[in-house]
């Protein structure tokens, strides 16, 4: 079943991938004689309002969403493994500083300063990622905390110690590498949850550049067609569950 | 006073609240290079925390209070003694192995860790790893630990203190998890590598049986101190403490027939 997961999850974000360097079509080539084509061999899932090729802007979608993935797994799995680290070796008053410091980043929520963040820099997947990222660093150092000092209790630790191996050895060679399989499987959570957070906020459409299809703005921008050409809608509705869904079922299996 | 390690008069207590709970109670220790010296006790007698405690590594919430350690008649700070001066064999060695971290990343932090890792590790690890009765040893360098059996740890864990080259050894019931082969094994191996390679040897354990194979002297402790110190053939022979007494008729019974 993990692994069963794991590889879905993995194949999903491969293909996401591939929308950044080839789509079937030009995303933005505009064929008014060719509005509302249901899918066919040529556009596999039809076409929109405007004739643009949907598979190719649910590919431009698909890449700009594993960008959110990758700055808010990166940002919040980087901070949250040196902060959590720092505080398990440091001892005092100094580790108690840096946990009280990630409590009050968990109380602040994801997606406010997300849309804050759209609002002043414009939505694009870095600007939105990168908060997010920020944000989720608060939980993620209290988890890495919790690792790191299991870890740093059990024999072959002390073991390491005890033949002289020094701080910054413990931390590379014994703490990190032992948490990451761990760590990995939590980015799941956050991940399945930033999806969606990124689909909400394209949909809200605050800052958004409207010639970039994300899969919530062409949840917004395809609404108006909900009931003549339902499946606009589908796409990357089934697009948005299935990549949220997966990561998160990922999460769960770990 | 030279090849000798003391730990003079150690104390180490744990905090509960406002008030120190009192864990090691003054302990003094003189190991020679050459001897074995055997600390025995009961479980939680403090055997295992003056150990720790002499290295510097307790676990959090634990702290020595007082006392030092002397080598060769100096003092000289944990962080230095630990690799250096003392290397450390422990209870488990299924657990005392890194999972993520073959034999030869072992071998190599070993190493690092007192300065010596140079372009000849592999073939001093190979040589630490004959030593200990470990063939086939440029198998095992690629090998992490779950694709070993417990002897086979153990030995490399002994081959990892010998590549350190300390003079000094702390065996933290060195044998307590293994088969009874292979107990036989590790302790003739210990006792060999401690006459040749003129080891100091603090061997901590709560077997008797352990203590009449290998030790030259005893230390016995209870409750946080030292009750009783003789030489290994004096504390079978004339046991002076009750606690000392307990623990010999408690390794007789095993063989009734003997006694």
């Amino acid at each position: 079943m993990r692994r069963t997961v794991s590889t879905l999850a993995l194949l999903l974000i491969g293909l996401m991938l591939i929308g950044a360097v080839w789509q079937p079509h030009d995303p933005d080539a505009i064929d008014l004689s060719l509005r509302f084509a249901p899918p066919s061999l040529d556009h596999w899932l039809g076409t929109d309002q405007l004739g643009r090729d949907v598979l190719a802007r649910l590919m431009i979608g698909g890449w700009r969403t594993v960008a959110v993935l990758g700055c808010v797994a990166a940002i919040g799995m980087v901070g949250g493994t040196v902060f959590g680290v720092a505080a398990a070796m440091l001892e005092g008053w100094r580790g108690a500083l840096i946990l009280r410091a990630g409590e009050m980043f968990i109380v602040v929520p994801t997606l406010v300063v997300a849309l804050t963040a759209a609002a002043v820099f414009g939505l694009n997947p870095v600007t939105a990622g990168v908060a997010m990222g920020l944000a989720g660093i608060g939980p993620y150092t209290l988890f890495a905390h919790a690792l790191a000092r299991r870890l740093l209790a059990e024999p072959f630790v002390q073991a390491a110690r005890a033949m002289g191996v020094g701080g910054s050895g413990l931390v590379v060679r014994h703490v990190v590498p032992n948490m990451a399989p761990v760590l990995f499987a939590h980015i799941g959570a956050n991940a399945g949850l930033a999806v969606t957070a990124y689909a909400a906020l394209a949909f809200l459409g605050l800052g958004a550049d409207p010639s970039r299809p994300d899969w919530g703005a062409m949840l917004f921008e395809y609404r108006m067609f909900l009931f003549d050409h339902p499946l606009l809608m589908v796409w990357p509705g089934l697009a948005i569950a299935m990549v949220s869904a997966t990561l998160n079922a990922v999460f769960d299996a770990h | 006073m030279t090849g000798t390690l003391t730990i003079e008069n150690l104390h180490i207590a744990a905090r509960h609240g406002d008030h120190d709970h009192v864990l090691v109670d003054g302990i003094s220790l003189t190991i020679r290079r050459g001897r074995i010296l055997a600390l025995v006790g009961s479980s939680g007698c403090g055997k295992s925390m003056t150990c720790s405690g002499a290295q510097g590594v307790l676990p959090p919430g634990v702290r020595v209070t007082g006392g030092q350690v002397l080598y060769d008649g100096r003092p000289i700070a944990p962080e230095k003694l630990r690799g250096h001066v003392v290397a450390a064999i422990l209870q488990n060695p299924r657990s005392a192995f890194n999972p993520v971290l073959t034999m030869a990343n072992h071998a190599k932090e070993t190493l690092r860790a007192v300065g010596k890792l140079d372009s000849g590790w592999r073939s001093r690890t190979l040589e630490a790893f004959a030593t200990v009765g470990l063939e086939d040893g440029e198998t095992v360098l690629g090998l992490h630990p779950f694709e070993m059996s417990g002897g086979m740890l153990q030995r490399t864990m002994i081959a990892l203190a010998l590549l350190s080259d300390a003079p000094f050894l702390f065996a933290d019931e060195p044998t307590t998890d293994l088969d009874l082969i292979v107990q036989a094994r590790i302790l003739d191996l210990l006792e060999e590598l401690a006459r040749r390679r003129n080891l100091g040897v603090l061997m901590i354990t709560h077997d008797m049986g352990v203590v009449a194979r290998l030790a030259d002297e005893v230390a016995v402790m209870e409750n946080g101190r030292i009750i009783e110190r003789a030489t290994t053939r004096d504390i079978f022979d004339n046991p002076q403490r009750i606690a000392t007494r307990e623990l010999v008729e408690a390794h007789m019974s095993l063989y009734p027939e003997v006694a």
